[in-house]
């Protein structure tokens, strides 16, 4: 009887998982890099393709894709260097600049390639970025989208009949998603390992690949993205197998780059850090609509730091220290969250203290900016904000009076209905 | 003793009603904030279903998302107009794929929504008596919308459903049998075979002020989750009102009865 079950139970879950199981093997998937024409190879493939269309035309849609023809070429310039031919009718390399603060960089199984703002603000060199550009090609290239949806299909199918056969428990879950994240692992492995071939391929310097990723560790605050990009523990793990590889290149490490901004050649009248620094403004804004104020205060000091002189870095700082003081909870939530703290009562009054000299620092900020450039109209928004915020209403009607007699005023509609309930 | 009953009773409603809680925002100058508005414009919804598949290769189900869409637009229609709020017809599409800062506002906007509902629904409900208690903001961030559209206040809509496929409600059936089996019939899951959840805001372009929000779950793909939400969109005196009145009682030799509505409204 033992044995009639037990044949029963086999042939169940041969046939459930052969029923579920992906149209190809993923021994059977080939990379693109292998000069022949190639073309969808699966229904999981072309369905994988299209599904990257269609998301890529709701970034477009959301306006998240910076577009800016003068820094895509710059990039496209640089991958040209690296990536290395294929043909496919399906699928090319395209890069776009995606308009995200968090460190991350991910390709689509069609070819698409984005980097996001907050990855690229991150960066100190042209070299840096190659790498990350190789890393993402290579993903592209061995169809690392199509691979993982095969494996992904097979471990979740495979866990569903287990836990079938587990009374329906859910125990066998936990073990799915560890099986997963060490597929995933084993991809981005390869993608690394890739990259730093692709480079070597190129006069970009092979040691930036550790400092790539010792820039991206020396984030502050990695917690607020989960990206493989982001993940300290993983980099540091990553940055040891770089060097294992590059030991048997025999490259001079004494090279590697930490965290000073590299003097980089111009690429078409572009530098590198022309688009970092752009890329660390949209940064700062997006973290200041987020409430990020802590966040945001990391790109700016950074970017005071770089450039002390420049009006608007003061300002920015300013910003910062007023949205502290005006939005406590916002500020509590976000400083509990960075910190690993509780949100309570004992966190909020450590912060409260604190306020006074945050609202002086604000007011400093704003001073500094107005000494080096007197014509900075929006420091008078952000006094006149400060001041309603500390019930100097006078004050308040005439900084904020001023700030909209300016030219080139956005917010107007916003800072009239304040002038107008004062 | 039927007094004493009667007693009883009244306090058992009262003390049910006070504590009575609400997945219902405002902004604290919610009624002040309304005698400004007098149009709206419908952002157009999120909307994102999505059939989750034995394999785990979830699918977004696209047409079904196109239907909600449209149900759930044309419900806010007739709920803003119902309440005498004029709805303007903007050509979102178009707009936004003419202008990409215009298209970049939006989702700036959306997210600085997202933003303040971290403040706004720390916990999913609160009474009755709180829920004008909050000071949600979104600043300037819909000044550009404004500019383009001409509207007093933006109404947003996000919605997410699930469905199961025929795989996955068989496996989960199996498993809940299971489950039933080892704990001889004491325990017998249930699982849902489809979900839903809104989230929508009416919120002034001009302070950024959220005059209402409400969110809420159904047990279904369909529009009824934001019927149910709609339900509670609040009874206020909105500027359309405050204008027509004006325009009623300034052929009527007592205008003081206008003064008196926006009196007795105030908070």
């Amino acid at each position: 009887m033992n044995l009639v079950n037990s044949k029963f139970l086999t042939v169940f879950v041969g046939f459930f998982l052969c029923a579920c199981q992906s149209t190809i093997n993923v021994r059977d998937v080939i990379p693109l890099s292998d000069k022949s024409i190639h073309e969808a190879v699966s229904v999981e493939e072309r369905q994988l393709i299209k599904r990257s269309s269609k998301l890529h035309k709701k970034f477009v849609n959301k306006g998240l894709i910076v577009r800016n023809d003068k820094f895509t070429t710059y990039i496209e310039q640089i991958a040209k260097k690296i990536a290395p031919k294929f043909l496919h009718s399906e699928i090319k390399l395209n890069f776009y600049i995606f308009k995200d603060p968090s460190i991350n960089a991910f390709a689509l199984p069609n070819g698409n390639i984005y980097l996001n703002t907050g990855l690229i603000g991150q960066l100190t060199s042209e070299d840096q970025l190659a790498y990350i550009l190789g890393h993402e090609i290579a993903h592209v290239v061995e169809r690392h989208g199509l691979i993982g949806l095969i494996d992904r299909k097979n471990v979740i199918v495979t866990s569903h009949v287990l836990d079938l056969m587990t009374f329906g428990t859910g125990l066998v879950y936990l073990a799915t998603i560890t099986e997963l994240s060490s597929h995933n692992r084993k991809l981005e492995d390869q993608a690394d390992l890739q990259g730093l071939r692709y480079l070597a391929r190129s006069n970009y310097k092979l040691t930036e690949a550790i400092s790539a990723f010792k820039r991206l560790e020396s984030s502050k605050y990695p917690k607020e993205s989960f990206s493989i990009w982001s993940n300290h523990p993983d980099i540091s793990k990553r940055i040891k197998n770089i060097k294992g590889r590059l030991a048997k290149l025999n490259v001079d490490f004494s090279e590697v780059n930490n965290l000073e901004l590299v003097e980089v050649t111009q690429l078409n009248g572009i530098s590198f850090d022309d688009i970092r620094q752009h890329m660390a403004k949209f940064n700062f804004s997006i973290r200041l609509r987020n409430k990020q104020f802590e966040l945001a205060e990391e790109i700016a000091k950074e970017e005071l730091q770089r450039s002390p002189n420049e009006a608007l870095n003061h300002y920015n700082l300013g910003e910062v220290n007023r949205l502290k003081v005006s939005e406590p909870e916002a500020y509590l939530r976000e400083y509990a969250w960075l910190h690993d703290k509780s949100n309570n009562k004992k966190l909020k009054a450590k912060l409260l203290k604190e306020m006074n000299a945050t609202e002086s620092r604000a007011l400093k900020y704003y001073e500094r900016a107005i000494e080096i450039e007197p014509s900075l109209n929006i420091v008078n928004k952000g006094k006149g904000l400060l001041a309603l915020h500390l019930k100097q209403i006078e004050q308040a009607k005439r900084y904020l009076n001023t700030y909209v007699l300016g030219s080139e005023v956005s917010d107007r509609r916003y800072i009239e209905s304040i002038i107008k309930n004062l | 003793m039927k007094s004493l009953k009667f007693v009883l009773l009244l306090t058992f409603v009262l003390g049910v009603s006070a504590c009575s809680h609400t997945s219902v925002r405002h902004h604290q100058d919610f009624q002040e904030a309304a005698k400004g508005i007098e149009t709206v414009v419908i952002i157009p919804a999120e909307v994102e279903i999505e059939l989750v598949n034995f394999t785990g290769d979830n699918e977004l189900l696209e047409d079904e998302a196109t239907s909600i869409k449209a149900k759930i637009h044309a419900l806010a229609t007739d709920k803003l107009t119902s309440e005498k709020l004029s709805v303007i017809e903007f050509n979102f599409d178009k707009e936004i794929s003419e202008d990409e800062s215009f298209a970049y506002a939006i989702t700036q906007a959306k997210e600085a929504w997202a933003a303040a509902k971290g403040d706004m629904y720390k916990v999913a409900t609160v009474p009755e008596k709180e829920k004008a208690n909050f000071q949600s903001n979104l600043g300037s961030v819909l000044n550009s919308i404004a500019d383009k559209t001409n509207a007093d206040a933006v109404l947003f809509m996000n919605y997410s459903g699930f469905q199961k496929s025929e795989g996955m409600i068989a496996k989960d059936l199996a498993s809940s049998v299971l489950v039933g089996v080892l704990t001889l019939g004491a325990v017998v899951p249930v699982q849902a075979m489809a979900g839903s959840f809104i989230d929508i805001a009416l919120i002034d372009t001009t302070s950024g002020k959220i005059i209402w929000a409400n969110r809420k779950n159904g047990a279904s793909v369909d529009d009824s989750v934001a019927k149910v939400a709609f339900k509670e969109f609040p009874d206020l005196v909105w500027k359309s009102e405050l204008n027509e009145q004006t325009l009623t009682l300034g052929n009527q030799p007592n205008k003081n009865k206008t003064e008196e509505l926006v009196n007795s409204t105030s908070p």
